[in-house]
């Protein structure tokens, strides 16, 4: 049943979003929209930007359902990642402000990093390199793919991505076999 | 809370790494950072880092002991909130507002509210205790406390207040029959409320009459909150034919082994004289406190009672005074 409140205020607040600017939304709009008290919203989310973090990670798994992708191919999931952004350009561009940033970054390296630590556990090396180098790796790629997205993100997510993403897709490839193999 | 500069400036991130991995080692390296933190502020408690920092260097110490238990037994989400909350925003970071404040309006601005229902005859709705923790932030006041009827009977609004002032930290005294495992996961989630749990109102107990079954109910809240890693206190209300039970080892053990660790102890109030409490009781308390501070792992602390029979909260430091500098 939460989950049901929490949906209907994320849908209110996208329908806002496309709109207009996440600077303009009000949580004041979203209880009026949604006719309920602001007791209730502030139940769920503690701010606008709280509510825009949650409603991202849920979009996002609700395309991951949709559009599924073997959880092993790291690569095609961080390729999902793009396509998410890109289908959902309006919203991701009207909630980006200066503010919003350190959230956006939080999701990023939410999202990725877990990828790129499951690609690094299941090398065969794995279990030779040690516990610090995998973080590393980790962090390294992670930085990587989330500054290109933000790179992406600041051009306004141009369409013409895809030539560009495959250019991505080789590096983290090739990093995350090189440094592998390096801390080995 | 703190300014994006002083927070990105002084590594708040660092001061959680030390939290999240192996805080018993790092320990030492954390006081080092709340003393970089705090030692560029005028009133920077001094005493109470230094009182802190023994008890962390002393293993012998029973609140070295104490540290320890918080350390292991406590979510590490909730942990590095209640660090940033009450440690930070409540003490350090607030009290200078305070201080400009209290100049700025030549009235002295208390540490904490206390968020009362009875003065109205009914709870406190939620905009009401918006409007007040707003203008108490204004002030730098980061701590606010549930002390009377039963705020659990009204989680929605709790945990509301507590979601949107998630920069503050809530104290809240509770019987605890409003405790289940989804408000448990609630608390999880928004971090910053912390439970006091009431003991102490059967009327004129002695160790003999002590209701151990109405205890074991309360003790299935305590075991809840302790299974979910939720740290949580006991708030005792005596008066003067049970404060030598409440002060007991043989209390304070079985509260231990709850999982308990602070305990408040809350005089009740006479009619008569209004205070609750003689100046010989409050010596025996005062006593009691020390001494349990220097040979139990739990935290002992009392609210004081003024002439005019308000309660007042004291400044932090008084508590820490007594007893330990």
């Amino acid at each position: 049943m939460n989950n049901l409140t929490k949906r209907m205020i994320k849908e209110a607040f996208f329908e806002m979003l496309r709109q207009k600017p996440i600077d303009k939304i009000t949580v004041k709009g979203i209880v009026e929209h949604c006719e309920i008290n602001r007791q209730t919203f502030y139940y769920h989310f503690s701010d606008i930007y709280d509510l825009m973090q949650w409603s991202l990670v849920d979009e996002l798994a609700k395309f991951r359902v949709d559009n599924p992708v073997d959880e092993d191919a790291w690569l095609e999931q961080i390729r999902q990642l793009f396509q998410f952004i890109h289908e959902n350009k309006k919203l991701v561009l009207h909630a980006y402000d200066p503010v919003n940033r350190i959230y956006y970054d939080r999701f990023l390296r939410e999202q990725i990093s877990p990828v790129v630590r499951r690609r690094v556990d299941s090398s065969p090396q794995a279990e030779r390199i040690p516990e610090d180098k995998k973080e590393f790796i980790c962090n390294a790629v992670t930085i990587a793919v989330a500054g290109f997205i933000f790179q992406w993100v600041e051009e306004g997510v141009p369409d013409e991505y895809q030539v560009r993403l495959d250019d991505y897709i080789t590096l983290f490839r090739g990093s995350v076999e090189h440094l592998i193999s390096q801390f080995e | 809370m703190e300014t994006w500069n002083s927070v990105v400036r002084f590594g708040l991130k660092r001061a959680y790494h030390y939290i999240e991995k192996n805080p018993e080692e790092n320990l030492p390296r954390l006081m080092d950072w709340v003393d970089r933190f705090a030692g560029e502020r005028l009133n920077s408690f001094p005493s109470q880092r230094r009182a802190i920092r023994e008890a962390v260097n002393d293993q012998k110490s029973p609140m070295h002991e104490l540290i320890l238990n918080i350390l292991h037994e406590t979510d590490t989400e909730v942990l590095k909130e209640v660090f940033e909350n009450f440690f930070l925003n409540a003490n350090l970071v607030g009290r200078t507002r305070r201080e400009e404040a209290g100049r700025q309006y030549h009235c002295k601005i208390p540490w904490a509210i206390h968020l009362t229902a009875s003065e109205k005859g009914r709870y406190l709705s939620f905009d009401e205790l918006d409007a007040m923790i707003l203008q108490g932030k204004e002030l730098g006041i980061y701590m606010y406390i549930y002390s009377d009827a039963e705020p659990l009977e009204h989680k929605q609004d709790l945990v509301a207040i507590s979601r949107k002032h998630h920069e503050c930290q809530f104290l809240a005294f509770t019987d605890g029959r409003w405790m289940d495992e989804e408000l448990a996961d609630i608390m999880l989630e928004v971090k910053n409320i912390v439970l006091a749990i009431r003991d102490g109102e059967t009327e004129g107990t002695t160790d003999e009459k002590y209701d151990a079954v109405a205890f074991e109910k309360k003790g299935q809240a305590m075991e809840l909150l302790k299974r979910k890693k939720l740290p949580f206190g006991i708030g005792c209300s005596f008066d003067q034919k049970n404060l030598a039970f409440y002060c007991s080892d043989e209390y304070l053990d079985q509260i231990i082994r709850w999982g308990a660790k602070f305990i408040w102890y809350i005089p009740e109030k006479s009619g008569e004289s209004g205070s609750g409490m003689t100046q010989e009781q409050s010596a025996f308390l005062r006593e009691r406190m020390r001494k349990i501070r220097e040979t139990k792992p739990i935290f002992a602390a009392a609210l004081q009672i003024d002439e005019e029979d308000t309660v007042k909260i004291p400044q932090p430091m008084d508590h820490v005074h007594c007893g330990i500098s």
